[in-house]
């Protein structure tokens, strides 16, 4: 198992980069419409990853408890709104902004650090509890880590960073998921009983990703091509996690 | 039972509209101090209603997590494109970028529709237990009342009298009691509807908190507003999860 956590991390964070960084170097134009695309896909994987898959097997792993685990579920998602928060507050009093659009080079830094170190640990304890459960979750984070990359590439980039240290930095704090991952798969391990509230707290970010953040990402483009082609691609990201599913039941 | 849907069916709808209108009277400045205030605090009682009342209380009738959270993923996903509908029709309408007036009419249909559903939500709370029933109304009039002195807002703003925008949004507003009753007696008599109106509620609740509010709050960014939200936030949730646990509702 160790084995599939350490290579679904690696995606996740230097495979995802990668592929961020491909994107760097074609056309702006298509360039916008790809990350258009794979952000639709991402809303579709992670709601379908936390709400098909996390939530009940970390309600069905912690004996039925329900309640404590959807009380963990709600303080994740309180936990993420006050991160996000602070994040805009340092920020805005560094630079007196009244839009948050482009974060500043280090806060990006260390906010993907950050975020990497917890797909480290949603990654372990997912394959902890179901190894289905594990590829679900790891294509979500990698579905979702490459639109983010290449937005935080592109922001460093636009803060007069040279290409290869914006690539060299990015790297260095997308390399936080694996040590998480390694780690959180030993930890967890040992506390086996504390995986289903971890898991809750995990699919909590992944809603409040997908709705806090990039939903309101989506509804910004208004055009009926847009709609049609979002649409298109979310259900294909919740079809693809069902098909997962459902090959499991097959075996 | 039925007069206690009945009763909060009137607050959450015409109640609703007289503290809206309230506002109205009282003028922009108190309202702009008010009316976030109120977001913030919606924002609390949406979530905690949604993850410590409804849907644990869904998953607790049917006794399987795997058959409830596929509803709420259903739920998210149709708020998401009637969502992205509206955007869309508005947009055609008006040849608009931003999306931030939206004319008369829709508005009004917009809101018939929302009430219509706010009714179903309070009939299928109630008949699951009073304490739930008690949560999803007080959460329904608060965030019913932010928004309805924006619907006024809208309305006045396209050329409205204020007499005329106040029995317009009466009139629109009052699904929710023809609503409430119909899905009274239809839930009664069909009882293995409820756990799946209650996911769905939940599914309303949680897309209206994470999409539609919560950006909408991270766009203050002074320090004083900031505090505000988190101590509403947290308010609310304090409020509702008392609500929810005492009154003597066990599990």
């Amino acid at each position: 198992m160790i084995f599939w956590v350490i290579l679904f991390s690696i995606l996740g964070s230097i495979g995802a980069i990668l592929v961020a960084l491909s994107f760097l170097s074609i056309k702006k134009n298509s360039q916008q419409k790809l990350v258009n695309c794979l952000v639709s896909f991402a809303t579709g994987t992670l709601l379908a990853a936390a709400s098909l898959g996390m939530i009940p097997t970390a309600i069905a792993s912690s004996g039925n408890q329900i309640q404590l685990v959807m009380s963990f579920f709600l303080g994740g998602i309180l936990f993420f709104f006050i991160l996000e928060k602070l994040v805009i507050w340092r920020h805005c009093h560094q630079n007196s902004c009244e839009v948050t659009e482009s974060a500043t080079g280090p806060i990006i830094l260390i906010g993907d650090a950050f975020h990497n170190f917890v797909d480290g640990i949603v990654i372990a304890a997912a394959f902890l509890l179901d190894p289905f459960v594990g590829i679900i979750v790891s294509i979500s984070v990698i579905a979702h880590e490459i639109p983010q990359e290449i937005g935080d590439l592109a922001i460093l980039i636009d803060k007069k960073y040279s290409k290869r240290k914006a690539f060299i930095l990015n790297t260095l704090s997308g390399l936080f998921t694996i040590p998480a991952a390694i780690i959180g798969y030993f930890i967890l391990d040992i506390l086996t009983l504390t995986i289903p509230y971890v898991l809750a707290i995990s699919a909590s970010s992944f809603i409040y990703i997908a709705l806090s953040d990039l939903t309101p990402e989506l509804h910004k483009n208004v055009g009926f091509k847009y709609i049609i082609r979002q649409v298109t691609l979310i259900i294909l990201g919740i079809s693809i996690m069902v098909l997962i599913f459902f090959l499991k039941s097959l075996i | 039972m039925l007069l206690w849907i009945i009763f909060f069916s009137i607050m959450g709808s015409v109640g609703a509209i007289a503290a809206a209108s309230l506002f109205v009277i009282l003028g922009e400045r108190i309202q702009k101090k008010l009316i976030p205030a109120l977001l913030s605090f919606a924002t609390g009682t949406l979530l905690t209603a949604a993850f410590i009342g409804l849907i644990p209380e869904a998953i607790e009738s049917v006794e399987e997590p795997h058959l409830i959270t596929p509803i709420i993923l259903g739920g998210i996903l149709f708020f998401f494109f009637l969502e992205k509908f509206l955007i869309w029709r508005n947009c055609q309408n008006n040849a608009c970028e931003v999306h931030a007036h939206a004319p008369g009419p829709l508005v009004l249909i917009g809101d018939a529709f929302h009430n219509f559903t706010d009714g179903i939500v309070i009939a299928a709370a109630f008949l699951t237990d009073f304490n739930i029933g008690l949560a999803a109304s007080i959460t329904i009039i608060m965030h019913e009342i932010p928004q309805e002195t924006g619907d006024f807002g809208i309305l006045i703003h396209n050329g409205m009298s204020n007499k005329k925008a106040f029995l317009y949004n009466i009139l629109s507003s009052s699904t929710t009691i023809p609503s409430a009753i119909i899905s009274y007696f239809i839930l009664e008599t069909f009882q293995t509807l409820v756990p799946i109106f209650l996911g769905l509620s939940a599914a309303s609740f949680i897309y209206i908190a994470l999409s539609d509010l919560t950006p909408q709050l991270h766009q203050r960014t002074e320090t004083k507003e900031i505090v505000k939200q988190l101590i509403l936030v947290i308010l609310g949730i304090i409020i509702m999860a008392l609500i929810l646990t005492l009154g003597g509702h066990n599990h």
